[in-house]
């Protein structure tokens, strides 16, 4: 199969102009093109090649149902398809959107160091700007993108060290969860390297907040995936939703579907003629699982908070 | 309507304008500022030019040796460059997180290099550098490791799509970002926003090159 798809790629590979215009969203964006919501959103609309297939794999009722309609979180991450995973990071990002403009509303520049403040901002409108890149690609894919749900930030907004502490452990927890579910989408090469691209932006803000926080910027050699399971374990505690009532497997927050075949990935150990030196470095990333313990127990924190 | 590549190179070189103007501003030297903080000439027959002018990979190793490539030029500069320097060059806290960079780098030829080995390929033998005047003072030090780092970014994000393993992947993926958490870190010691795009701009092999190209000395 990979070796079908290999071949497929060299020869989509020989047609220069038709892979550059594969790449043109991606460049849009980069090239600090810059166009406006409604440009954007149709250059995203010339490059998804995929058609259709779009079922919507991560079940989140939006906000937008209304009270009354009891949101249910992350019932389902389905990781098959490329519609799930786009939602599966639509679902990360419309967290962090919200989590920043509802913060940030609370704070002013004299609430920080100097520049951190503008900083922010940026990030804020990073996470905006993936927010609508996924909705309109997984609308352009045919399938429905989650919308932003009621959070409960807990309190994050109470003062500025809580801000930056709760924005540090969302960022790295989207860079665990990118590099994770990357591989999801290698049988779609536009759609992973514009994953990719994401990715390295959610990256540079966690270096970014690790540093502000006292911590490394950058503590691993390699950064450790996320697996869906784990990611969701850890945002739960930030959706105002009552978990405990609904049906969410305690032990992951969520269930998840990976493909049958093909690529467990690295979550399958010794699978399919991994490389000892690969498995050995993703095992040395136990020094990542610190930090992962870390936002464990900055959601646990959250969830007693909400229990009380 | 211009090409893609065309846009991308003109980026590239405002990129290069940009870094040689502030260059010859700070240091006042017309010759640095010609060489650039970013003179990376690759000297001899080495296997850079020879994979970062392929668009197309044979096979994954094909790709591993790309990234062992550049991991290879990085992981040489800083342990060249930090010889020549001390803590009390640089700001607090800076020496030490250079060096834990440079171990990264070091870290990611080490894994690139056995893998490849295991794949049943032979990797890329390490060229020879020539760094210019990037170790002449910390601010050259610190404006060439920003450079290295956020095109090792790029050509990461535009070379996975290449890769057909996911176990490969998912390891280039870890890799890519670790490379960008330096490139913010970078980006904030030289007074540029850590994170200047909603977007990483993926470069492919040849743009890569086309990078280097452009602040070859000679």
């Amino acid at each position: 199969m990979q070796q079908l798809r290999a071949a497929d790629m060299i020869a989509s590979r020989s047609d220069e102009m038709e892979d550059r215009q594969a790449h043109k969203p991606l460049i849009d964006f980069a090239a600090g093109a810059r166009p406006g919501p409604a440009s954007r959103r149709h250059a995203l609309l010339d490059t998804a090649k995929l058609a259709g297939g779009g079922m919507l794999g991560l079940a989140i009722a939006s906000a937008s149902l209304g009270r009354g309609v009891r949101s249910v979180l992350a019932q389902e991450v389905d990781v098959s398809t490329p519609v799930g995973v786009l939602n599966y990071a639509l679902t990360l990002e419309q967290l962090e959107a919200t989590f920043y403009r509802e913060g940030l509303e609370g704070f002013a520049p004299g609430d920080f160091d100097e520049g951190v403040f503008d900083n922010l901002v940026v990030i804020r409108d990073h996470e905006l700007d993936h927010v609508e890149t996924l909705t309109a690609t997984i609308t352009q894919l045919g399938g429905t993108p989650v919308g932003a749900a009621e959070y409960a930030f807990a309190d994050a907004f109470d003062d500025a060290q809580s801000f930056l502490t709760t924005a540090q452990a969302l960022e790295n927890t989207g860079v665990g969860a990118y590099t994770g579910a990357a591989q999801f989408l290698i049988a779609d090469d536009a759609l992973l390297t514009a994953a990719l691209t994401i990715h390295g932006v959610e990256a540079r803000h966690a270096s970014y907040l690790n540093r502000l926080t006292g911590a490394s910027p950058f503590p691993n050699a390699v950064d450790p995936p996320l697996t869906p399971n784990e990611v969701l374990t850890i945002a739960t505690p930030f959706f105002a939703t009552d978990v405990a009532s609904g049906d969410v497997d305690e032990a992951t927050g969520g269930t998840t579907t990976v493909p049958a075949t093909g690529s467990g990935g690295i979550y399958q150990s010794g699978g399919d003629g991994a490389p000892d030196a690969m498995l050995a470095l993703l095992g040395s990333a136990a020094a990542g699982a610190a930090a992962v313990a870390a936002l464990r127990r900055r959601a646990a924190a959250h969830a007693i908070d909400e229990s009380s | 309507m211009r090409l893609l590549h065309e846009r991308f190179l003109e980026g590239i070189a405002e990129e290069g304008r940009r870094l040689a103007s502030r260059r010859s501003f700070v240091v006042g030297s017309a010759r640095l500022a010609a060489g650039s903080a970013v003179a990376l000439t690759l000297v001899g027959g080495n296997g850079y030019r020879r994979f970062a002018a392929a668009q197309d990979f044979a096979s994954d190793i094909g790709v591993l040796n790309y990234a062992l490539t550049l991991e290879q030029l990085e992981a040489t500069f800083y342990r060249e460059g930090l010889e020549g320097f001390a803590p009390e060059d640089f700001d607090a806290d800076v020496f030490d997180n250079l060096a834990v960079i440079g171990g990264h780098e070091e870290a990611h030829v080490v894994l690139l290099s056995d893998t490849i080995s295991q794949l049943g390929g032979e990797p890329v033998e390490e060229a020879e550098y020539d760094f210019g005047g990037a170790f002449s003072d910390p601010g050259a030090f610190l404006e060439t490791a920003q450079a290295l780092e956020n095109t090792g970014v790029s050509a990461y994000d535009g070379a996975a799509q290449f890769l057909s393993d996911p176990n490969l992947l998912t390891t280039a993926g870890g890799i890519v970002a670790v490379e960008a958490r330096h490139a913010s870190y970078l980006n904030d010691l030289n007074r540029d926003v850590p994170f200047p795009d909603s977007f990483e701009t993926p470069l492919t092999p040849a743009e890569v090159l086309n990078i280097a190209d452009q602040f070859i000395i000679n």
